[in-house]
């Protein structure tokens, strides 16, 4: 987070007018979708419908360090302490408002989307009722090993029924040629997305993780619009710059990491500089991979024919083997020489199987270390200890790359 | 009604050691929720066998799994890391909460079970759902097919739906004995019942289950202190004697180990995997699934009405989170209705503390006479 990126100033700002345009969907005579952030986006950008992203929300809630203090408010009405933090806030500031923009506008239908979780189903239910407005669930089957012909077929059937509940919550039909259109931005996006992240590769990284982290925002908001595509290509021009005058985002960059699972919010500067400290620079993620691991599987021509089986192969929908190839993938490409796990409390799918995705990767010859932590619960994270196993694990990395 | 009591306490002491042997005669599938179809299964000629496991301690799991993953997956995979579910020839998972579907890898990673997985459908609700069912199994049914060498034929499926439906209507007349009766017998040896039918080839468990039907005394009692218990997974005796002993009744469940396995039966007729996935689709869903934002709200309220309830028990294991989601609206609802409620929350599904057993009390005395 050092060696500040130029180009964030105008992300901030290109979301702050994407919010003030939600909050005042209203005026503007438009209607608002609460969606789940992997969910299919693109129909609803294209029937002029703004996507709003609780978990978006959650993060940024997390960010300004309120989040223990709003599960705590929703453990006071029931929520159990052992449930998606993500959730717990949501709920809480959808009561109170309380939350860096005053809580997120009304939706006028939700749209859930199971291929991160089967949290979101529970969570978007709760809000259904909260709200009394219609649900959609886009059902994504598990991966465990492949999807087998009757998931796919369950996967388009499903694109159809989706256009139907919003074309009937909307009563305005689909145009299917701004639909297309909308088709080969979000796949841009997903490619500029893509090289944003792989300029990580260049050594040093003129990026970390940490600032991947922060950059997803838009990929994951506005994916599908002409400024999620400006916008990447400016950054990329920047990080391209820096690669090239050998400016890297930690300054004596030594030890390549990896990051796997959901950020810590509450703890970016912290954590980065736990690990600057070593001269150790998170260049990669699984996480943020996420919004372009399945670029692949789009085809530009055939979008919303082939929409569906790109989210059901999504990271945290396939089996945790997988996950591991894909790890081992992300090590070899951004030459990595250990891996950070954060066991997520919030976060069952994502951290389950970490384990034994831990065993994978120190077959190779890759250390790794785990950090007990929540993403956004700054209750469930203990500064000293980790600390502590930071600096162990750096010292291991030491003696093995010298 | 004592001896066959005793019978079914042996089986459920080592619940094991009776698949064990049976499994010299048939190959056994194990399966991990409601949700399995078994018909389909005993077709096959597996015998279908729902697993809980058993493991009071958990510590080989620790090397797979995070403290913070809940108890039924825990004692599962520690009871197949102990090997003592070597007795299974398969495994079948079904699509149900995050931390099976994990499990799942888990085991096929890990261990070496013949292992199958159904990718059932989230929501029950559309048609393009309820095709997509139908398609799994089909799916399901030609891998068995091929697995066992045999072809499934409609009749021989029919034969197997007959044979569920005797086990699950034994099941529901019990049910409605003890709602109807409430001294007729104790819900602690009624959910044993429930929970033998897992484990035991259907054939005797209809014969044995058919004879305490017949054995119970039909005298009339009403009591005034009518229970309801939500909740997923529960096999705790002692936490049900608790209760009864206080002079309240639990009349209904909602709960994994209860209704939500027997509830409704299955269509006989042409298209027999039809009906097992309409009679999916009808029966009492788990949390897990859905129908409608409103469903278990609706449901909840209906069973109140239908069995009226005085008092509810949510029984929740620690780390579920279908099950926890629901609860707050659900309390909500009792709460309008006039319902008074109490949650109890299990670390271990095998271990009930005295705090748990003061707290059950004292709710049961507050309900008054
Ligand atoms: S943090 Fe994990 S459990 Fe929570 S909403 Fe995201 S994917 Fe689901
Ligand atoms: S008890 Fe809950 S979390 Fe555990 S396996 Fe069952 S539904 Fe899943």
């Amino acid at each position: 987070m050092e060696n500040k990126i130029k180009s964030t100033d105008k992300m901030k700002k290109i979301m702050k007018k994407y919010y003030l345009t939600a909050k005042y969907a209203k005026y503007f005579g438009k209607k608002v979708a609460w969606i789940t952030s992997g969910g299919p986006v693109e129909p609803l950008i294209a029937m002029g419908i703004i996507p709003v992203y609780p978990e978006n929300h959650g993060a940024m809630i997390g960010a300004s360090k309120i989040g223990a203090k709003l599960s705590e408010y929703a453990e006071s009405l029931g929520y159990s302490s052992d449930i998606c933090s993500y959730v717990k806030v949501d709920i809480t500031s959808s009561i109170t408002r309380q939350s860096p923009i005053g809580g997120l506008p009304k939706p006028d239908m939700l749209i859930c989307c199971n291929n991160i979780c089967g949290t979101v189903q529970k969570w978007y239910e709760i809000q259904s009722r909260k709200f009394n407005v219609p649900l959609f669930i886009y059902d994504t089957p598990f991966c465990h090993v492949d999807l087998d012909d009757s998931a796919k077929k369950y996967l388009k059937a499903q694109t159809k029924e989706y256009i139907s509940f919003l074309e009937s919550v909307t009563k305005k039909k689909l145009d299917y040629d701004k639909m297309q259109e909308v088709g080969k931005l979000s796949l841009k996006a997903m490619q500029k997305w893509q090289a944003v992240l792989d300029s990580a590769i260049n050594k040093p990284s003129p990026m970390t993780a940490f600032d991947a982290f922060i950059h997803l925002a838009l990929i994951v908001t506005l994916r599908g619009k002409k400024v999620v595509v400006d916008y990447y290509e400016t950054l990329l021009k920047e990080l391209n710059d820096r690669a090239k005058n050998k400016i890297g985002a930690v300054e004596n960059e030594k030890y390549r990491l990896l990051w796997d699972n959901l950020p810590i919010w509450y703890k970016m500067r912290w954590l980065s500089n736990a690990f600057k400290k070593h001269d150790g620079a998170l260049v990669a993620d699984t996480y943020t991979q996420s919004w372009c691991g399945v670029v692949d599987y789009v085809d530009e021509e055939r979008f919303l024919e082939t929409m569906g089986e790109a989210y059901a192969r999504v990271y945290l929908n396939i089996g945790t083997d997988k996950m591991a190839d894909s790890v081992l993938k992300l090590i070899d490409k951004y030459s990595i020489d250990g891996v950070v796990l954060h066991s997520n409390r919030s976060c069952k799918p994502y951290s389950f199987g970490q384990y034994d995705i831990a065993r994978i990767i120190q077959k190779k010859g890759i250390p790794t270390l785990f950090i007990e932590a929540d993403m956004t619960d700054e209750r469930k994270f203990a500064q000293a200890q980790v600390e502590n196993r930071i600096d162990s694990f750096m010292e291991v990395l030491s003696q093995i790359k010298g | 009604m004592q001896e066959l009591m005793k019978t079914i306490d042996s089986i459920l002491e080592n619940p094991y050691t009776y698949l064990e042997n049976l499994s010299r005669s048939k190959p056994i599938m194990g399966y991990s929720c409601t949700y399995a179809p078994v018909e389909l299964i005993y077709a096959s000629g597996y015998h279908p066998a729902r697993i809980i496991g058993l493991a009071n301690n958990v510590s080989l799991s620790d090397v797979y799994l995070q403290s913070y993953a809940c108890a039924v997956v825990r004692t599962l995979l520690e009871d197949s890391l102990l090997k003592k579910l070597d007795f299974l020839s398969a495994f079948l998972f079904l699509h149900t909460c995050d931390s099976m579907q994990r499990l799942s890898d888990i085991f096929r990673i890990n261990l070496n079970f013949k292992q199958f997985d159904l990718i059932l459908p989230v929501k029950f609700s559309s048609q393009t759902s309820k095709d997509y069912f139908l398609d799994i199994l089909n799916d399901f049914k030609s891998k068995l097919e091929q697995d066992q060498n045999i072809k499934i034929g409609i009749d021989s499926l029919n034969k197997a739906i007959q044979t569920y439906n005797d086990l699950k209507a034994n099941l529901l007349k019990l049910y409605n004995i003890k709602s109807n009766n409430p001294e007729a017998l104790s819900y602690s040896d009624l959910s044993k019942i429930v929970r033998v039918s897992f484990i035991m080839d259907p054939v005797e468990f209809i014969n044995i289950s058919s004879q305490i039907i017949n054995k119970i005394p039909q005298n009339q009692y009403q009591s005034s202190k009518r229970l309801l218990i939500i909740g997923s997974i529960c096999n705790h005796s002692v936490l049900f004697e608790t209760i009864e002993n206080k002079n309240a009744h639990i009349v209904w469940d909602d709960l994994c180990t209860g209704t939500r396995f027997f509830d409704e039966l299955t269509q006989i007729g042409d298209n027999p995997l039809q009906s097992i996935a309409d009679r999916f689709i009808k029966r009492p869903i788990c949390p897990t699934k859905h129908i409608n934002p409103q469903y278990r709200l609706d449901y909840l309220k209906r069973k109140i009405d239908e069995y009226k309830i005085n008092g509810v028990i949510f029984l929740f294991i620690k780390f579920c989170e279908p099950h926890a989601f629901d609860y707050p609206d659900q309390k909500n609802l009792l709460e309008k209705i006039g319902i008074p409620s109490i949650m109890v929350e299990i670390e271990n599904h095998n271990i009930f503390d005295e705090q748990t057993r003061t707290r059950l009390e004292t709710f049961i005395e507050m309900l008054g006479e």
